[in-house]
C-alpha cells in the first residue's frame, strides 16, 4: 500500500481488482456456457520471470481470466530454452486447465532438426491463437561495407554471422538467407546469448546477425548498427523503408521456397496453445475467448502503451501455418533442410 | 559536464527517488540474508512493481535493492557458514571460523565496512568511466574474456588451505560438473542421461547451498550446541563491530585491490559475478604476509570478497547502460526493467541522458553506504542467531535452504540435489578437498570452454598475441610471480 | 583418514571416467568431449600426485576450511543426515506450507526441546512461509499430493 501511495501505481491496483473480481465470479458455480467457470487455469511460461514471454503472460492472464470467468495463474517453468515446458505441456490433460504461451521459432526448429530432448510434436498441439509474430531482420555494423541485400550478393568474401548455437533462431535464419541467395557464408557459434552475439557485431568480429525486428530496432535506435534485410514475406513495422526480400529481389523458385519456409516458421511467433487432443467444443470456446481479448481495442492500446505488440491471428489459421511447415519438412527436401540448418554454413 | 553532474544529483535528491531508494534498501537486505534468494531473484520479483513509476525512480528502486543484497549476504556466510547469496560463498572460508571463535561481530564489521567502501569505489569507477565506456568494452573480445577466466582458474589452487593438488582436484571436479547440459556450439546436451533436469546442466544454487549449508546443519544436529559455543556465550557488542571496521581501514590496500578486481570482472560481459570474490580472495592471500592464516579466520579473507562483491555491480552497470549488454546475470534482469520503462540503454542513451547515469551512480553509492549502516545498527540483534541452540536452529535453517533451493527454478529436483550435494560436501571435507575450489571451478568451467572456442572460431590460435590479451597475461604473470621474488629478496641478507 | 582421502580422490577420477565412457558410447563428437577429456586427465594426474604426497606422509598441517568437528556430538553423522532427508516426505505429501512447520515441530519435540518452544518455532515458520514466500514473493509453492485428494 505504501508503494502505491508513493508512486501512484495504477497497474497493481488494476491487477488486484481483476483477480478479486474473477475469484468472486468463480464462486458463482459452473455454467454450460462457461465450461471453465470457477476453474483455476495454469498459464505456463517456458522461461523465468521478467522476460518477454513472462510479461505477455502476466498481462494477458487477468484479461483472459475475466473473459473465461476463471482464475488464471502464471506458472514459470524455465529449462532447456523453453523445451522443458513444451515437453511437459504436451503431456498434460487437454481439459482447459493448462494453457501455454509457446515460443514458435525454437520449438519448431527443435522438432525439425530432431534436437535431443524433444518429445513433443507441434502439429498435434491444440492451437488457440497467436499473440504476435515478428519478422527477422539482418543488421550489420555501422562501418560495414554492406548497405543492402544486393551488397551481400555482390560480396567477394565470405560473410560472417554471429549466433549462439545451431537452430537457435539467428543461426538458422542466417543459414537460410545464405542458401536462398547463394551467398558465401560462415556462421560462427558459441555466444551465450543474443546480447553477446550482438556485441560481436558492434565490435566488428562478425559482419552481421539476424534477430527479431524488435531486438534489431533496439540496436539501431542505440545507433550501434543498421538494418539492411528483412527476411520472409511481411515487412517490419520498425523498418517500413525496407522491403521483405520476397519483394525486394526477384527470387528464383528455390530461393522462394527457402524464404517461405523460414518465413512460416517465424509466423508461428508467440502463440497460445493447449495440450493435444482437446475436444472441438472446448477448443472453439477457448479460441473465441482469446480472440475477444486480443481484438479488444481498449486492451490493445493499453498494451501498446507498455510497448507490447499484438499481431493476432486465429487458432485455425495458425494450425494451417504449422501444418505447412511440417509438411515441407516431411517432403523430399527433409535431408536438404536439415543439412542447411545444421551443417552447410557452419 | 558540470551541468550533467548537477542535474544527476538533482534527479537523485528528488523526494520520489529518495523514498524509492529508502524502501528498496530494506527489501534488498532481506533478500540478501535469506540463503538461496539473491539479487537476481530480488530484481525478478520487484520488476512488476516499477510499472508506472518515473523512469529514474523505477531504476533507482531496482538498483538500490539489487546493490545491497551482497552487503547483507555476508551475514549468514559469517554467522552461520551458509552463503546468503552465491557471491558470498568466498566469505564463508574465513568469516565462519572467526564467528566460531566468537568474533562474528568483528568479522561482520569488517565485511560491512569493506562492502560499503567497495560499493562506493565501484560507483566512482562507474561515474568516471561513463565518458569512455564504449571503447573500453568493445576492446574486451572473447580472447580477453577467455584469458581473464583462465586467470580465475589459476586461483583454484590457492583458494583451499590444504594441499595445492587437492585444491586442483576439487576445482577440476567443479569444472567437470559444469559440463553437464547443452554444449554451446553443437547444441548436444552432455551427460544428460535422458533427464530433462540435466538438459540445462546443474544449477548453481543447489550446489552452493548443498556444499555450504547442509554440512553446517548436520553439525548443528550432531552436537546440539549453538554456533558460537567455542567461545562461551558472549553477546556481540558494537565495539566488536567497530573493531572490524577499523581493521578494514587498516587493510585499505586489500580493499582497493579487491574492488578493482570486482570492477574489471563486472565490466566484462559474460564473466560470472560469482568468480570475482574468489579471485579477490586468492589475490589477497597471495599478497598477505601470513597466507597460512587464511582458512582459519584471516580478516583479509573476509574483507577481500566483500569489497569485490559490492564493487562489481558498479562495473557491471557500465556495459548495461553503455551498450545494452548486461555485465552480470542480475544486470540482465535489470535490463528487462529498463525496457519495461521504455528506456533503451546504449551509447545514444548515455549521450542524451548523462544526468541519469550520474544519478544512478549516486544511487549506487548512497545505497551501499546506507545498506551497510542499517545492517550495523541491527548487528548485535542479528548476531544473537549464533546463540540459538543447535537443534532449534537446524530445522529453521533447513527450511530456509529448502525454500531457497525450490524457489529459484520452482523445481523439487533442485531440493533433492541440494541435499545430495550436502553429502558430497561432507565427503570432500573429510578428504580435505576444498569446497570453495569446487564452486569456483563450477562457475568458471563451462565459460572457459565457451570463450576458448569463440576465440579460436573468430581469431584462430593467434588470438593470444592480441595486444590487450598479451598485456593481461603479462600483468597476471607478474602478480603471480611477484610474491616469490619478494620472498627471495627478503631471504637474501 | 589417509585411506579415506585416497578413496575420495579415486571416486572423483572414477566419476569423470564413467561419464567419459558414457559420452563415447553416445558417440558425442570429438569437440564435445575434448574439454571433459582434458579435465579428467588433469584431475587423474593431480589426484595421483596427491596420493603420492599422502604416501610420503606429506600432510598439510591445517584442516581444510571449517568442518573440524564433524565427529563430535551425541548424534552420529549418518543419523543427522537421515534427519535432514526426512524433510522430503512431508514436503512431497503435504507441500511446503504445511510440511515444513510439521517437520520442525516433530524435529524439535524429538530432541526434547520444550513443547512450548517447539510449537512457537513451528508456528513462526508457518507464518514466515505464508507471509514472505506465498504473500510477498508470490512464489507458488506446491501443495503436496495428499491434500488435493481429500479436499
Amino acid at each position: 500500500m505504501l508503494l502505491r501511495q508513493v508512486f501512484n501505481n495504477k497497474s497493481i491496483v488494476k491487477v488486484t481488482t481483476s483477480v478479486l473480481l474473477t475469484s468472486i465470479a468463480a464462486m458463482a458455480g459452473a455454467d454450460s456456457h462457461a465450461p471453465l467457470k470457477g476453474e483455476t487455469i495454469n498459464f505456463v511460461v517456458g522461461y523465468g520471470p521478467g522476460g518477454g514471454f513472462d510479461t505477455y503472460a502476466r498481462v494477458l492472464g487477468p484479461a483472459l481470466a475475466e473473459e473465461l470467468e476463471a482464475t488464471i495463474v502464471v506458472q514459470n517453468m524455465p529449462g532447456g530454452g523453453s523445451r522443458t515446458a513444451t515437453n511437459t505441456v504436451y503431456r498434460e490433460d487437454p481439459d482447459g486447465t493448462t494453457i501455454y504461451i509457446l515460443n514458435g521459432v525454437p520449438s519448431a526448429l527443435g522438432q525439425i532438426t530432431g534436437a535431443p530432448g524433444v518429445t513433443y510434436n507441434l502439429s498435434e498441439y491444440t492451437w488457440l491463437g497467436r499473440v504476435n509474430a515478428e519478422p527477422w531482420v539482418l543488421m550489420v555494423n555501422n562501418d560495414s561495407p554492406f548497405h543492402s541485400t544486393q551488397d551481400l550478393i555482390d560480396a567477394d568474401r565470405p560473410i560472417v554471422f554471429s549466433a549462439m548455437s545451431r537452430a537457435d533462431g539467428p543461426s538458422d535464419s542466417a543459414a537460410i538467407l545464405c542458401e536462398a541467395l547463394q551467398l558465401e557464408c560462415a556462421i560462427r557459434l558459441g555466444f551465450s546469448g543474443s546480447s553477446e552475439a550482438r556485441l560481436a557485431v558492434y565490435r566488428g568480429d562478425a559482419d552481421g546477425i539476424i534477430l527479431t525486428d524488435t531486438s534489431i530496432n533496439d540496436s539501431v535506435q542505440g545507433d550501434q548498427a543498421r538494418a539492411i534485410t528483412v527476411l520472409g514475406n511481411s515487412s517490419s513495422q520498425y523498418f517500413p523503408e525496407l522491403e521483405p526480400i520476397s519483394e525486394e529481389l526477384e527470387l528464383s523458385e528455390d530461393a522462394a521456397f527457402w524464404n517461405d519456409y523460414r518465413g512460416n516458421v517465424a509466423e508461428i511467433g508467440r502463440s497460445i496453445v493447449a495440450p493435444p487432443g482437446m475436444s472441438d467444443e472446448l477448443t472453439n470456446y477457448l479460441r473465441t475467448a482469446l480472440e475477444t481479448v486480443l481484438t479488444d481495442d481498449e486492451f490493445l492500446s493499453e498494451l501498446a502503451d507498455r510497448g507490447l505488440d499484438i499481431n493476432y491471428i486465429s487458432g485455425s489459421q495458425l494450425e494451417s501455418i504449422v501444418n505447412s511447415v511440417f509438411e515441407a519438412s516431411k517432403s523430399g527436401r527433409a535431408t536438404e533442410i536439415e543439412n542447411v540448418l545444421l551443417n552447410k554454413y557452419f | 559536464m558540470w551541468s550533467n553532474i548537477i542535474d544527476g544529483l538533482g534527479l537523485f535528491s528528488s523526494w520520489q527517488a529518495l523514498s524509492a531508494v529508502l524502501i528498496a534498501i530494506p527489501i534488498g537486505l532481506i533478500f540478501g540474508i535469506l540463503p538461496g534468494l539473491s539479487g537476481l531473484t530480488a530484481l525478478a520479483i520487484l520488476i512488476p512493481f516499477v510499472y508506472g513509476m518515473e523512469p529514474f525512480v523505477g531504476l533507482a528502486f531496482l538498483i538500490a535493492a539489487h546493490a545491497v543484497t551482497t552487503t547483507s549476504g555476508a551475514l549468514p556466510s559469517i554467522l552461520l557458514g551458509i552463503p546468503g547469496t552465491p557471491p558470498s560463498a568466498a566469505t564463508v572460508i574465513d568469516g565462519y571460523p572467526l564467528s566460531k571463535q566468537g568474533r562474528g561481530g568483528y568479522a561482520s564489521g569488517a565485511a560491512l565496512a569493506s562492502s560499503a567502501i567497495g560499493g562506493v569505489l565501484g560507483c566512482i569507477a562507474f561515474a568516471l568511466l561513463i565518458p569512455i565506456l564504449q571503447p573500453i568494452i568493445l576492446s574486451f573480445g572473447s580472447p580477453e574474456t577467455f584469458i581473464l577466466m583462465l586467470i580465475g582458474l589459476l586461483f583454484l589452487a590457492s583458494v583451499g588451505s590444504g594441499s595445492t593438488w587437492s585444491g586442483l582436484v576439487a576445482g577440476m571436479l567443479g569444472i567437470f560438473l559444469s559440463f553437464f547440459g547443452y554444449e554451446a556450439i553443437s547444441g548436444i546436451p552432455r551427460f544428460w542421461m535422458g533427464s530433462e533436469y540435466l538438459l540445462d546442466g546443474l544449477n548453481l544454487i543447489p550446489i552452493a547451498l548443498g556444499l555450504f549449508a547442509v554440512p553446517e546443519i548436520i553439525k548443528l544436529i550432531q552436537n546440539g550446541k549453538p554456533i558460537a559455543s567455542d567461545s562461551g556465550n558472549r553477546t556481540i557488542a558494537f565495539s566488536d563491530v567497530f573493531l572490524g571496521m577499523r581493521d578494514t581501514v587498516k587493510h585499505w590496500i586489500t580493499v582497493v585491490q579487491s574492488a578493482l578486481i570486482g570492477i574489471i570482472v563486472g565490466l566484462v560481459p559474460g564473466v560470472g559475478g560469482e568468480t570475482a570474490p574468489f579471485v579477490a580472495y586468492g589475490a589477497a592471500k597471495k599478497r598477505s604476509k601470513a597466507p597460512e592464516k587464511f582458512g582459519d579466520g584471516a580478516i583479509e579473507g573476509v574483507i577481500a570478497p566483500e569489497s569485490t562483491n559490492n564493487a562489481k555491480e558498479g562495473g557491471a552497470l557500465v556495459p548495461t547502460l553503455a551498450l545494452g549488454i548486461p555485465g552480470s546475470s542480475g544486470m540482465a534482469v535489470l535490463l528487462g526493467g529498463f525496457i519495461v520503462m521504455g528506456i533503451q540503454p546504449g551509447p545514444e542513451f548515455l549521450r542524451n541522458n548523462a544526468d541519469i547515469g550520474v544519478g544512478l551512480a549516486a544511487v549506487l553509492g548512497f545505497s551501499n553506504v546506507l545498506g551497510a549502516l542499517l545492517v550495523i545498527l541491527f548487528m548485535p540483534y542479528l548476531a544473537r542467531v549464533t546463540l540459538i541452540p543447535g537443534r532449534i536452529l537446524a530445522p529453521i535453517l533447513l527450511m530456509l535452504v529448502v525454500l531457497g533451493a525450490y524457489t529459484t527454478h520452482n523445481s523439487f529436483i533442485d531440493v533433492v540435489f541440494t541435499l545430495f550435494f550436502g553429502l558430497i560436501a561432507i565427503a570432500l571435507d573429510k578428504a580435505k578437498l576444498s569446497r570453495a575450489a569446487l564452486l569456483l571451478g563450477f562457475v568458471l568451467g563451462a565459460a572457459v570452454e565457451r570463450y576458448l572456442n569463440l576465440s579460436l572460431n573468430f581469431h584462430g590460435p593467434g588470438f593470444i598475441f592480441r595486444p590487450i590479451t598479451l598485456s593481461i597475461i603479462i600483468v597476471a604473470a607478474v602478480i603471480l610471480i611477484f610474491p616469490y621474488i619478494t620472498k627471495l629478496a627478503r631471504n637474501r641478507p | 583418514m589417509k585411506l579415506f582421502e585416497t578413496i575420495v580422490l579415486g571416486c572423483i577420477v572414477f566419476f569423470m571416467g564413467a561419464f567419459l565412457v558414457y559420452g563415447l558410447i553416445e558417440q558425442y563428437p570429438q569437440q564435445v568431449l575434448a574439454f571433459p577429456f582434458t579435465v579428467s586427465a588433469l584431475s587423474a594426474l593431480f589426484a595421483l600426485i596427491r596420493i603420492v604426497e599422502i604416501k610420503l606422509g606429506r600432510h598439510p598441517l591445517q584442516e581444510s576450511e571449517s568442518l573440524k568437528t564433524v565427529n563430535e556430538g551425541d548424534v552420529s553423522f549418518i543419523n543427522s543426515y537421515i534427519f535432514i532427508l526426512m524433510i522430503l516426505p512431508p514436503l512431497w505429501l503435504l507441500g511446503f506450507e504445511l510440511g515444513i512447520p510439521l517437520y520442525i515441530l516433530v524435529f524439535c519435540l524429538y530432541f526434547r526441546i520444550r513443547w512450548l518452544t517447539s510449537l512457537s518455532v513451528s508456528l513462526v515458520s508457518y507464518a514466515f512461509i505464508a507471509l514472505v514466500f506465498n504473500g510477498i514473493l508470490g512464489a507458488r509453492l506446491p501443495r503436496g499430493i495428499l491434500l488435493p485428494m481429500f479436499v
